[in-house]
């Protein structure tokens, strides 16, 4: 942890610069006073008004909600996904787990199913569609039932609400050495695989969703857990063997 | 057969395969180095374990069809699940942290692996082809074994054989597991501890051999 608030870091970023899909970018390197209270976004909001007061284009990053539950925000912060912080959204960490005069690297998150945009944007719709290929459950709207109707076990209800805690961000496969996208799978998967409300479309939805991973050009897992490590929300590689069980007996047991 | 086709075309059901044959042929260095610990009692005692082997007649011959079946499916699958992978970053960090989790043993997997396949073609090159082949040089087996082992060159060959053995075992046990997706927060610990310790402990097996040939039953071995 940095000091204390008036102290101000000053810092060194290497930022990656791409104009487009077809661009091969490079890294730009820019220089700031930051206050160890300011969150990384909002460090680069002042690096994106420095830019625009000298008439140059602003650094490109994807962000939301800023409160660490959407899912938007992303970056490779000094090798690591998120940055330093363990469990912590890239719009959580704060300036003050730097120290002053630190040289800051950040890139996007890099995997070949993750194009990028512009500079640090990226384009993750294929997780989205992977969502699309099962990861739901169908069923009719209407007035909702009552809370208790259908009886689920305490600990399933834990389970499955860990692993709907992904925010769909795509630490994981920036992660990963494979880039594989096996944890984000297997937490959706497992959401709806613990609940007896995706029982009636169990082996379809783990089938589909696989199917998809493989289509969106993603690497194989080799149980390294570097996933879990880059995490924000904590998902468990437990999530990935129940995955992996719920696909080989959906592969025997689906017509 | 389409199932079949659809499974494989998966990466988790190409791992299956990788995990299943990786686990036969786990069994089978079990059984290689209960074989190799005859050489405790003499030379004689392996060449005796050789013949017994010999007289299966057409069963070596499918076990040993078979385990070269294993090693094939398990390696081409290695190799294709691994260019899916490379192919999945075509292009790198430029900076990238260790994340903690991963080990060297399960990070040098395709290493270990490759390394093994080239001690298997000169184990095999060495003493099965020049023994079907009615080569004088492997007649007196369990002494063609000794001089090996107890050769500078055969050490250096046998000693990285075993440590990329031990390496590629320690991250394989609890993966295939995990794979296999049995896991349970009850005894996936276990299961781990358990990977490691098996791991060591074949390593230390197939170290037992040259250590007792050079230290201690040299004489008695030959």
């Amino acid at each position: 942890m940095g000091g204390h608030s008036d102290e101000i870091l000053h810092l060194t970023l290497n930022i990656w610069r791409q104009s487009g899909a077809d661009d091969p970018g490079e890294f730009e390197t820019h220089t700031i006073d930051a206050s160890p209270s300011m969150s990384f976004l909002e460090m680069l909001d002042v690096v994106n008004e420095n830019l625009q007061e000298d008439g140059r284009e602003a650094v490109a990053f994807d962000h939301d909600c800023r409160e660490g539950i959407c899912g938007m925000c992303s970056l490779v912060i000094n090798g690591k996904p998120h940055g330093p912080e363990s469990e912590t959204t890239t719009c959580q960490l704060h300036m003050r787990s730097f120290s002053d005069g630190d040289v800051i690297w950040i890139e996007p998150f890099r995997a070949k199913a993750f194009p990028v945009l512009r500079d640090l944007i990226i384009d993750r719709s294929p997780l989205d569609r992977i969502i699309q290929a099962g990861g739901f459950v169908s069923i009719n709207t209407g007035a909702p039932q009552d809370a208790n109707a259908i009886p689920i076990a305490k600990e399933n209800a834990d389970l499955a609400m860990d692993a709907a805690a992904c925010i769909g961000c795509g630490a994981c496969v920036a992660a990963c050495p494979n880039a594989a996208a096996m944890l984000f799978t297997a937490a959706k998967v497992s959401q709806l695989a613990l609940l007896p409300q995706g029982e009636p479309e169990r082996e379809g939805r783990v089938i589909g969703m696989v199917e998809q991973m493989e289509t969106e050009g993603f690497g194989h897992c080799t149980n390294h857990y570097d996933c879990m490590a880059a995490c924000p929300k904590g998902i468990s590689t437990d999530n990935i063997a129940r995955m992996n069980r719920e696909y080989l007996r959906a592969s025997v047991l689906s017509r | 057969m389409h199932a079949l086709r659809r499974f494989l075309d998966t990466s988790v059901g190409r791992k299956t395969v990788l995990a299943i044959t990786g686990m036969s042929l786990f069994g089978f260095v079990v059984v290689h180095l209960l074989g190799n610990f005859t050489l405790f009692s003499g030379t004689e005692a392996l060449n005796e374990y050789a013949d017994k082997l010999e007289a299966l007649g057409p069963v070596l011959i499918v076990a040993e069809v078979g385990l070269l079946v294993l090693f094939v499916v398990h390696m081409g699958l290695a190799l294709s699940l691994n260019r899916q992978s490379r192919e999945a970053r075509p292009e790198g960090y430029r900076l990238r942290a260790n994340m903690g989790n991963s080990t060297t043993a399960s990070r040098s997997m395709l290493i270990t692996g490759l390394v093994l396949g080239v001690f298997l073609v000169i184990h095999i090159a060495d003493f099965r082809i020049k023994k079907i082949m009615g080569n004088p040089d492997v007649a007196d087996l369990g002494q063609a074994v000794v001089d090996r082992i107890t050769s500078p060159i055969g050490l250096v060959i046998y000693l990285g054989g075993i440590i990329a053995l031990g390496l590629h075992l320690r991250h394989a046990l609890q993966s295939a597991f995990q794979t296999f997706g049995l896991s349970h927060p009850r005894w996936t610990q276990n299961v781990r501890c358990a990977s490691v310790a098996i791991a060591t402990l074949i390593t230390l097996g197939f170290l037992s051999i040259p250590l007792y040939l050079l230290f201690i039953g040299q004489g008695a071995a030959s």
